[in-house]
């Protein structure tokens, strides 16, 4: 036991002790002063769950009855014009951001690439023999895609190249050379560079030639992600004791602490982070020992994690809805327009399923596809999902990297389309302009 | 049966009102004196907590968080009374805080005197985490609901009272062990 827990355990046994000396005796004052109280109206406070302060001012004059019928008219015309001009602007997120149509789905199937039509679901080869290729990701504007190449069988650790090609898979080419652990790679917003991480280091690389560049002096990185919607930093969580977010700019310069008000509870916090597609709110995972019930979690870790949203300017967070013994895992995805993310729900059990929920973490959520099941201990998610670009659905790869099944779930509860299945393959949705 | 209380008090019944204070009033009490340290003012506070809670009412948008709502209204007068308080102490003198009236061993009320110099050298909004979390046994992110803040300030919070009761409590013991030795 630490000399922290000592004290917690001294200091409540203190508190209780003191405490039970306390009679009231003074009920009948206070309720003497209440029943001479008026009650403030309902409607006084627009905020009704936090106390207001001011809520009668003095009055400095009269107004005339039919003054005060325009002023009320002026007053609700005002906030109609400003309601209009804010879901305008919220709809209005610049290119390449925002709802689209749904162009070419992509997957990797057993060490080849191939278009599949969502309304058929077949699929026609687009990379076949050269190399075992997956993970095909297209860039933000739907004109390139880069995938993942082995020479040969894949090892461990894989020794991979990352690729580029035109989006009707046509212009393939090496954007870097057979590197080791090459992970987590993102598309910048306007198509220009694609940063990724191999063996803990944060590169970046033009895609109109020249050499991957190593971001220097940022340590080991992982989750590095362009922070839209400029795409002007990268942002990526620094991989210490006690984690932070930083973000630099892609040639090296100016690294800075993203995130300061918060620091990390511990060594796992921080993971897992995706950005809202207007670059306001990143998401993001902290692990806790014990459920909101106040119970420890009975996995052989001792705890589950939780999918939190900061607004990146002022460090506040919001977390995201989690029911007595339930904790949250995965990637969280933003939805195109920013109004929804996905992430998955693990129960105690070990079996988890997939949310759908307000990102601002109002509570109002649904899940979708069913429960499904994990491991008891809730340590692996074996699933990966994505909005599509037109908002109304999930593609989601339910299974491990060596056996899956792609299902396009729209959002509505229609029914689901099979997109097939294979080794390493997840399912990618070209993005066409609106 | 509360949410029926509560409904009710919310239409201004004052009888469903005090029932839902009569029901609240020793807790209230009790945390209000563990974090004022003060009889009087804890009064003060548990009564400028539920006037304010009666007068609001109506505006309480979810009746099942009126327990939530009730501790975060005490802990704002707690706060309030004892930056009152710590005014008033700058003018007058104060009278000892009485030490508990149960026969015990020496050893615990030494124990109890020092933690509650040291409890008193923290901040209103210190002993306030450390009352909701230790006393009332809310879980950190109800008591960061309660106090308004985020889960991490509580946290961060929670952690730097102990730190700092730890710290006086230390300082107290050398002081202590300084006496006993003669050195001071």
């Amino acid at each position: 036991m630490t000399t922290n827990e000592r004290l917690e355990r001294t200091m409540s046994a203190w508190l209780r002790d003191d405490a039970g000396f306390r009679v009231p005796d003074h009920l009948d004052e206070v309720l003497a002063v209440t029943r001479d109280t008026r009650q403030r109206p309902a409607w006084s406070s627009l905020e009704r769950w936090l106390p207001v302060d001011t809520t009668f001012r003095p009055r400095l004059f009269t107004v005339p009855p039919a003054a005060r019928v325009i002023a009320v008219a002026a007053l609700l015309l005002l906030i109609l014009a400003i309601a209009i001009l804010a879901a305008g602007s919220r709809g209005r997120l610049p290119e390449p951001f925002g709802i689209a149509r749904n162009g070419v789905f992509l997957t990797s199937r057993d060490g080849d690439l191939f278009r599949i039509d969502p309304s058929t679901a077949e699929s026609q080869p687009v990379t076949v023999g050269e190399g075992y290729d997956f993970s095909p990701i297209f860039s933000r504007d739907g004109t390139k895609f880069t995938f993942l190449r082995s020479d040969g069988p894949l090892t461990e650790p894989a020794i991979l190249t990352l690729y580029v090609a035109d989006a009707n898979g046509s212009n393939v080419r090496a954007l870097t050379a057979p590197t080791k652990s090459l992970d987590w790679f993102d598309w910048a917003p306007d198509g220009s560079q694609v940063t990724y991480v191999a063996d803990g280091n944060l590169w970046v690389v033009d895609l109109a030639g020249g050499s991957p560049r190593k971001i220097n002096g940022v340590g080991r990185v992982h989750f590095s992600t362009w922070l839209p919607p400029d795409g002007k930093e990268i942002l990526f969580r620094q991989e210490t004791r006690s984690p932070a977010i930083f973000a630099v700019s892609p040639d090296g310069e100016s690294p800075r602490r993203a995130v300061s008000k918060t620091p990390a509870s511990n060594e796992f916090d921080y993971q897992s982070l995706a950005l809202s597609p207007d670059g306001s709110h990143l998401t993001f995972t902290r692990w806790f020992e014990r459920g909101p019930d106040g119970q420890p979690y009975p996995d052989s870790l001792g705890w589950l994690p939780r999918v939190f949203s900061m607004e990146i300017a002022t460090g506040t967070e919001v977390m995201y809805p989690t029911p007595p013994g339930t904790g949250q895992r995965g990637t969280t995805v933003y939805s195109p327009d920013g109004t929804l993310v996905a992430y998955a729900r693990i129960h105690r059990e070990g079996a988890y399923e997939i949310v759908v929920a307000d990102a601002d973490g109002s509570g109002n959520e649904r899940t979708i596809g069913g429960k499904r099941p994990g491991p008891p201990d809730g340590s692996t998610i074996d699933a990966a999902w994505a909005f599509t670009p037109d908002g109304k659905a999930l593609v989601v790869r339910y299974g491990n990297d060596t056996q899956g099944r792609n299902v396009l779930v729209p959002l509505d509860g229609s029914p689901t389309t099979d997109l097939g299945s294979g080794e390493l393959g997840f399912v990618d949705v070209q993005r066409l302009a609106p | 049966m509360q949410r029926d209380l509560v409904e009710r008090a919310r239409k201004g019944d004052h009888d469903a009102f005090a029932e839902l204070a009569g029901a609240a009033i020793s807790r209230l009490d009790s945390a209000a004196w563990l974090m004022l340290r003060d009889v009087e003012q804890a009064k003060d506070a548990v009564q400028n907590a539920l006037v304010r809670a009666w007068r609001d009412l109506p505006t309480l948008r979810d009746p099942d968080r009126f327990d939530a709502w009730l501790h975060r209204l005490l802990v704002h007068a707690c706060i309030d009374e004892a930056r009152r308080l710590r005014r008033h102490r700058l003018d007058v003198d104060l009278t000892t805080i009485s030490a508990p009236s149960i026969v015990d061993d020496v050893s615990t009320i030494e124990d109890r005197d020092r933690l509650e110099r040291g409890f008193l050298r923290l901040e209103p909004e210190m002993r306030a985490v450390i009352v909701l979390h230790h006393y009332l046994d809310l879980p950190m992110p109800v008591v960061a609901a309660t106090l308004g803040i985020p889960l991490g300030t509580a946290k961060s919070r929670l952690h730097r009272a102990l730190t700092e009761m730890r710290a006086a409590l230390d300082a107290d013991s050398r002081v202590r062990g300084d006496l006993v030795e003669g050195r001071a």
